[in-house]
């Protein structure tokens, strides 16, 4: 009951102080993005040219997990630039945790990995940046949970992607709150877009060459999986995905936190 | 000496990203034999006989299937094992080269696994917070909070099972909606306490400057030796392979670099390379049994 009593007045004071540093963080900003750009023109046309040039067209293994690592570091770059209220930062380690923890939930049907659900509907109500952060950190958690491994870059870029789609395509959209045009679009983006991200990883170990054939083969075989996740991710926002907007659009609302403009 | 799980988190991730690198570009079959094997005896080591289980379920399968995958995909080669019904022929060569890049894939995941034994999350955050401060600030946090959402996952998950709504009754629509009550209420209670921990954070001075950060790592002359002999070892292996030590060709036939005095120099560095953190491990091992005269029992390093 304090609590809330107190809050007008806190949110006001971070306000005015946000607007301060707001001049400067665009011109961090500004520069962070610059530094992107070299990033992402400089160094992967490098790292492409000096791989085809040291190996001869072979070993496309490391190349492409290179490539993976460049492809996610403006994103951690720009955050790292980006002057966030220390609530945003742990609203989104809480998003992270959310995501991980909730594998646990459905320890009695172990298939269900609501774990794409949850970094939608954080990305959808948060924002792209922070879909892409939910979706990559969550994928490194688990794995240091789980174990990690060279697949790990391909994981967090997957689900980052999924994040980075939906963040753009539904944060400010008016069928974000549509739980079927969600949980439709949601399996099929997990089943595509992360399905050919992580099974890419699958592709590159098992076909020393890359020809249509073994790719084609590699992807048939692990298309179930996919679909699987895909199907639960689907059913997970259909029944789950409004409610969950609706709790973090009333958090950000009462907390004043991710407010955009 | 000390064991190289307790060796400072630079020289681990030093040894880890070289080791996964050689174990991934080298693929002439000595050196991946070395980087194989050194590997394997490694998580050996670290594991004791699950690595066995592991390797047959898991690592010679992956072999396997790349060499069989490679073998009816790829038509080039000059020694022809036989034809197949559409007239391609299968040839020796790709089934080989499938079996190595399967090898190094295995040997990589191997490293891994070591990885995973030697380096825990806290060393991750050390390396991070260098480079990436606020993420590795994220990855902290998230993992305090996953273990603690999971125990409050299962105090709500009892008191839903009270009411007859848990995730073990029901049929299977039923179990589902119980399910994503739980994770509906854990949101509410996760998301509000963010808040919380933040306004914690801030009261006490998060994001102010001149603030320093915890670390619990001291870099000992163990560390500075083994860094310095993988250093050493690592220059040697690249330039041996700039020479052209490591050539071997798998496309169209095979071909391999001549074995001379130098080639074996290179092939010795990169093993004493690889085996740094095994030797390390187990000399270790050898003065905690035989302490040195006059040496207090319970030091470290």
């Amino acid at each position: 009951m304090r609590k809330e009593s107190e809050n007008p007045s806190e949110k006001s004071t971070e306000g005015i102080a946000e607007n301060a540093v707001g001049r400067t963080a665009e011109k961090k900003a500004g520069k962070s993005n610059i530094i992107n750009i070299i990033i992402l023109c400089v160094l992967s046309p490098i790292v492409i040219i000096t791989g085809f040039f040291l190996f001869k067209g072979k070993n496309y293994y490391i190349i492409c997990a290179a490539l993976t690592v460049i492809s996610m570091l403006p994103f951690f770059i720009s955050f790292e630039k980006k002057k966030n209220a220390s609530r945003e930062t742990v609203a989104i380690a809480a998003v992270i945790a959310l995501a991980v923890a909730s594998r646990a939930v459905f320890y009695m049907l172990p298939e269900i990995k609501p774990i794409a659900a949850v970094v939608i509907t954080a990305a959808v109500s948060f924002g792209y940046e922070v879909g892409f952060l939910a979706g990559s950190m969550s994928m490194l958690l688990s794995n240091v949970i789980f174990g990690q491994g060279i697949w790990t870059p391909f994981q967090m870029l997957g689900l980052g992607a999924v994040g980075l789609i939906f963040g753009l395509l539904f944060s400010s959209s008016k069928y974000r709150y549509n739980r079927w045009i969600l949980g439709i679009s949601g399996g099929v983006v997990t089943f595509i877009v992360y399905g050919l991200i992580v099974d890419f990883n699958s592709v590159l170990m098992l076909s020393a060459d890359l020809s249509l054939a073994s790719v084609v083969s590699v992807y048939i075989y692990g298309a179930p999986l996919n679909l699987v996740f895909g199907v639960t991710t689907a059913v997970c926002l259909i029944l789950f995905g409004k409610p969950m907007i609706e709790k973090t659009e009333r958090l950000k609302t009462k907390y004043g936190i991710f407010e955009k403009g | 000496m000390k064991s190289f799980e307790r060796c400072h988190p630079v020289t681990n991730f030093v040894y880890y990203i070289c080791a996964v690198i050689f174990g991934m570009i080298f693929l002439h079959p000595v050196f991946l034999c070395i980087s194989f094997f050194s590997a394997f005896f490694y998580s050996l080591k670290l594991y004791g006989g699950k690595v066995f289980k592991s390797f047959f379920c898991f690592l010679l399968p992956v072999m396997t299937a790349s060499a069989v995958i490679n073998g009816l995909t790829a038509h080039y080669g000059v020694t022809p094992l036989f034809f197949m019904p559409n007239g391609n022929s299968v040839c020796l060569e790709p089934v080989i080269y499938g079996f190595v890049s399967g090898a190094s894939a295995s040997c990589v995941i191997l490293i891994f696994f070591c990885y995973n034994k030697t380096v825990n999350s806290d060393k991750l955050y050390y390396v991070l917070s260098k480079s990436l401060p606020k993420t590795a600030l994220l990855l902290t946090m998230s993992l305090r909070f996953a273990p603690m959402y999971s125990k409050k996952i299962r105090e709500i998950s009892e008191a839903q099972k009270g009411l007859g709504k848990g995730t073990d009754s029901g049929g299977l629509s039923e179990r589902i909606k119980n399910g994503l009550r739980i994770l509906s209420v854990l949101t509410s209670w996760a998301l509000e306490n963010s808040v919380e921990t933040a306004d914690s954070m801030k009261s006490r001075g998060y994001g102010l400057k001149n603030r320093s950060h915890y670390s619990d790592y001291r870099f000992s002359r163990t560390d500075a030796v083994m860094l310095s002999v993988m250093t050493v070892c690592c220059i040697v292996v690249i330039i041996g392979a700039a020479k052209g030590e490591t050539y071997v060709l798998y496309n169209p036939f095979f071909e391999i670099s001549k074995i001379t005095p130098f080639s074996v120099f290179v092939m010795f560095n990169y093993v004493v390379f690889f085996v740094t953190p095994l030797i390390s491990d187990l000399f270790g091992e050898y003065r905690v049994k035989n302490p040195k005269k006059g040496a207090i029992p319970a030091q470290r390093a």
